[in-house]
């Protein structure tokens, strides 16, 4: 490991300059608005430019690295974020700015080659998303109520922020035993096994598993994503958890094989139990924000189970390209899901009932997601479940791929059920008034539409994505 | 591409219909379903002067661990997307102008057309469960838009109960692909290679049942026959058509095509368990039948009755049984397709379903009489139309292999009499009774009366002379004979 001098424009680097300048530019009383804007989403395109040209290139130091596994998920984080900052509703600079630093603590997850550095992008990450998640305004704030409305939003960003703040003691917890059983803390698999190694990784799993919100630390979830702004959720619910697999990936590399019992003893229970928590809960929402959210914990274990495969197969590419597929499809319907959300102004179950009559082609848009999200042909969501049941039976266990079929059966209730209501049912008098869409908003939900349904075309996309995979 | 514009060329028709002006779409919508239909014909053309039995493939040569695009029929899959084509083209001929968001009607079946037609000529296991899943959709909203008055609860009913079916068939499906690459080393989704190197032990017990169970849904089977009464009922008539006509079809043609080449000594074994489902299929259907009042439940009924000589047929594994089940296909979707054709135009006019809301129509609408008495008698098996010669060439095929269970199930012929008859009575002779709304019914105009010309056309030559059809279909099921 020599000292290669890092590259101008790698992406945590970028990032910070970025982040820097907005903070910069706000010493201009009034913060020019549109400036900052524009600043942020020429970062995140300037550093999705940096990865597309270093896509298959290798290098590592001490503490950064940049193999293909983190090429692409930068790829796919940086896509997550652009529709945040894009849409972000912005009232001073502070939404840009904290957008920055989350994206920041992600590349930093993307890149870090060591167990410190993974630690503080997580934080970084995570603390701008607390402070996100208080001061961005929800849709359905604006009215009566609405500073009911503010203090339940703060109230989830605390709720968030304690839990958080649990997660990082237990994995530093987890670290400060790697560090004594190892003498380091450098990401690199150990040749030898001890239970208390084992415990260290298994800590750290654990913190990671709380940041996409698997069972049981998963009641943080539904109170977040219903009282934060939904293109936050949006966000939090595909490019936030993309990160945290990735963490999961990232810790992969040390478990012991071996004799040890490792995650993968319990993660097909953790991944059971998710699932089917979320789909059942699910079943009974009025809010569609938090319907979403608890189907987007069903798809955490799906996730899961596509995970502990991949753990299973020894970290084999095509294991891991079957979970960056469902994310990358995952990132399309449920961004897609949400901003139909804020698009239609919608927030109850009852207010989409007749939606098609009052505005067909957002609810041909939302047929769409939910058809994507439910796994059926020839969408992307389709494919992403297919490939997950696929590697599931691969592994060797039919019971969790019955569990996962038996899930999508309950899935397709809920989703079948807001097809019903935004299709086949009459409008309720007086229908809500859907605030005219903007430019940005409107090129967001036609990627959406397209990337579901083009990724769910392609069945050969896994094997190309093995390929890159490929460390 | 001769195979791919099979299911291209509807799915193309659904888009534009789609995007047609309101107006236009039934004309768009008829005249495409139309062109598919003699599409689907012409492609007999290059055959009918050479000797070789019908076989048509194609294939990409891409392939992703065994994925990849593969199409091909034979004389089977080829008369079921005839009967496909047809059944569209005359359901959709039969239904009137729409006042409910009329675009999406035509599109929606054109759509329902080109998964069938998917489903149909698939020939890699990956793309059958694409295309099985895909008929969903359509259907789904046929019922749920243009049904009536249940058809918000019959349409998530529908749903979710077939794709319960669905998601077995997809573990069998994965489960099947992965225990052949651990056996042979390398992954293959295509029927005829995995039907070249069969699987066997424990875990193929396992698969065979998973994938049985996905098509027993559909056709449906008993005790899975439960979704379909509600789902009949409440369809509109063009979709009780397609429904009945073509969609059940894919569980038969499953078991015929894809359960039968690739798990040969599972289904020997299996032949006294489905052999026996097959005619509890019969007999259930029929006395279940004979106690419904309401037209649309009754012929649902009937209709899983007659599918029970499919599975007879397809399980005996006897060249006369298989040829018998082929056929059979094909005279459920001309015969019950006709009757619910029937009933949708009595409906649209009576807005009564009802067996005693009827009475002397006879005497007011003979048109009606004649017709319905004609299909209900090729639906019950009489000698001379197509009906009986399905159902004799199936229960042959069982009388060889177990004559108990073809004795059981020609009795399901007699209890077929019993349900039609009185019915046909009660509501074309017997006299009205009070609330009888017979006295305001108009006849089959002529439109109508040329759709029912046709199939009654089809019902008098398969009847009377079945050789040329046998003739087709035979050599796609010679290969699947049980030994």
């Amino acid at each position: 490991m020599g000292s290669i001098p890092l590259p101008i424009g790698f992406p945590p680097l970028a990032l910070s300059a970025a982040l820097a300048a907005v903070l910069l530019v706000a010493v201009a009383r009034p913060a020019p608005a549109r400036g900052t804007r524009l600043l942020a989403v020429a970062a995140l395109l300037g550093a999705l430019a940096w990865t597309l040209s270093h896509w298959g290139e290798r290098f590592q130091t001490e503490l950064l690295r940049w193999d293909g596994l983190g090429a692409a998920w930068m790829l796919l984080l940086l896509l997550g974020s652009l529709p945040l900052a894009l849409l972000i509703e912005i009232r001073g600079e502070r939404p840009l700015a904290l957008l920055l630093g989350t994206v920041l603590g992600m590349a930093l997850l993307a890149t870090a080659n060591h167990l410190f550095l993974l630690f503080l992008g997580l934080e970084i990450m995570s603390l701008s998303l607390y402070l996100l998640v208080a001061l961005t305004p929800n849709h359905a704030d604006r009215g009566a109520g609405s500073s009911a409305n503010s203090g339940r939003r703060i109230e989830a960003a605390i709720k968030y922020f304690f839990c958080g703040a649990f997660v990082a003691a237990i994995y530093l917890f987890g670290l400060s035993i790697y560090y004594a059983k190892t003498g380091g803390m450098a990401m690199r698999p150990h040749p030898f096994e001890s239970p208390g190694l084992a415990l260290a990784v298994t800590l750290m799993v654990c913190a990671a598993l709380f940041k996409i919100g698997a069972f049981p630390m998963h009641f943080w979830l539904p109170d977040v994503y219903e009282a934060a702004a939904p293109e936050l959720s949006a966000f939090m619910s595909t490019t936030v958890k993309a990160a945290g697999i990735l963490l999961l990936a990232r810790l992969a590399v040390l478990l012991p094989h071996g004799n040890t019992p490792g995650p993968e003893m319990w993660l097909p229970w953790i991944a059971l139990a998710t699932m089917t928590l979320g789909n059942l809960l699910a079943l009974r929402q009025t809010n569609l924000q938090r319907l979403l959210a608890y189907s987007s914990l069903s798809h955490v274990g799906y996730l899961l189970a596509g995970v502990w495969a991949w753990f299973k197969s020894a970290g084999a590419p095509e294991q891991a390209a079957s979970i960056y597929f469902y994310l990358l499809t995952y990132l399309f319907m449920s961004m897609g899901a949400f901003l139909f959300v804020k698009a239609a102004g919608v927030s109850r179950y009852d207010e989409i009932r007749g939606l098609s009559r009052r505005s067909p082609g957002l609810a041909a848009f939302f047929a769409l997601m939910l058809l994507s999200l439910a796994g059926i042909p020839p969408t992307g969501g389709f494919l992403a479940k297919f490939f997950i049941l696929w590697d599931v039976l691969r592994s060797g266990s039919v019971w969790l791929a019955v569990a996962i079929a038996l899930n999508s059966l309950i899935g397709l209730g809920y989703y079948f059920s807001l097809i019903q209501a935004a299709v086949f049912d009459e409008p309720v008098e007086p229908g809500p008034a859907s605030p005219p869409i903007t430019l940005p908003a409107r090129l967001t939900l036609w990627a959406c539409s397209l990337g579901t349904l083009i990724l769910g075309l392609l069945p050969g996309v896994r094997t190309l994505l093995a390929a890159c995979l490929e460390r | 591409m001769l195979l791919t514009w099979l299911w291209l060329l509807p799915a193309l028709g659904a888009l534009a219909a789609w995007a047609a002006p309101s107006r236009a779409a039934r004309g768009v919508g008829i005249a495409w379903s139309a062109a598919v239909l003699a599409y689907s014909l012409w492609l007999l053309l290059p055959f009918s002067s050479g000797t070789g039995p019908l076989r048509l493939e194609e294939l990409s040569g891409l392939s992703f661990h065994g994925i990849r695009y593969r199409l091909g029929v034979d004389g089977v899959s080829l008369s079921l997307c005839w009967l496909t084509a047809l059944l569209t083209t005359l359901s959709l001929a039969a239904s009137g102008v729409r006042e409910e968001r009329p675009p999406a009607y035509w599109a929606a079946f054109l759509a329902l057309e080109a998964s069938l037609m998917g489903v149909f000529t698939s020939q890699n296991l990956f793309y059958f469960y694409v295309f099985w899943d895909l008929s969903l959709i359509p259907m789904f909203f046929i019922i749920g838009l243009w049904g009536s008055q249940g058809r918000r609860f019959a349409s998530i009913k529908f749903l979710l109960y077939t794709f319960a079916g669905s998601l077995a068939l997809l573990i069998g499906i994965v489960w099947l692909a992965v225990l052949h690459e651990s056996a042979t080393g390398a992954w293959t989704w295509d029927i005829p290679a995995l039907a070249r190197t069969p699987v066997s032990g424990c875990a193929a017990g396992w698969i065979f049942a998973l994938i049985a169970l996905g098509f027993s849904v559909k056709i449906p089977l008993w005790p899975l026959h439960n979704w379909l009464p509600d789902a009949h009922t409440e369809a509109p008539a063009a979709g009780s058509v397609l429904l009945a006509g073509a969609m059940l079809k894919m569980g038969v043609y499953g078991f015929l095509k894809v359960l039968l080449p690739v798990f040969p000594v599972l289904a020997r074994e299996a032949l006294p368990w489905m052999g026996l489902l097959g005619v509890v299929n019969i007999l259930y259907g029929a006395v279940c039948a004979m106690a419904q009042t309401d037209l649309k439940r009754l012929i649902a009924f009937t209709s899983i009755s007659h599918l029970g000589f499919c599975v007879v047929g397809i399980f005996s594994g006897r060249p006369e049984g298989l040829a018998g089940a082929a056929l059979q296909m094909l005279n459920h979707g001309l015969s019950t397709g006709g009757l619910f054709l029937l009933v949708g135009m009595l409906y649209e006019r009576a807005h009564r379903r009802d067996i005693g809301d009827f009475g002397e129509l006879a005497r007011t609408a003979p048109w009606f009489a004649f017709f319905f008495g004609f299909v209900l008698l090729s639906s019950i098996g009489l000698p001379g139309l197509n009906g009986f010669v399905g159902e004799l060439l199936a229960l042959m095929g069982m009388a060889k292999a177990s004559p108990p269970l073809a004795a059981l199930g020609a009795a399901g012929a007699v209890l077929a009499a019993a349900y039609a008859i009185p019915t046909y009575q009660k509501v074309f002779w017997a006299p009205a009774g009070p609330g009888s709304v017979s006295g305001k019914i108009s006849d089959m105009d002529r439109r109508e009366r040329g759709i029912l010309w046709v199939l009654a056309a089809l019902i008098l030559w398969i009847g009377i002379y079945p050789g040329p059809l046998l003739g087709i279909l035979e050599p796609g099921v010679s290969a699947l004979v049980l030994r």
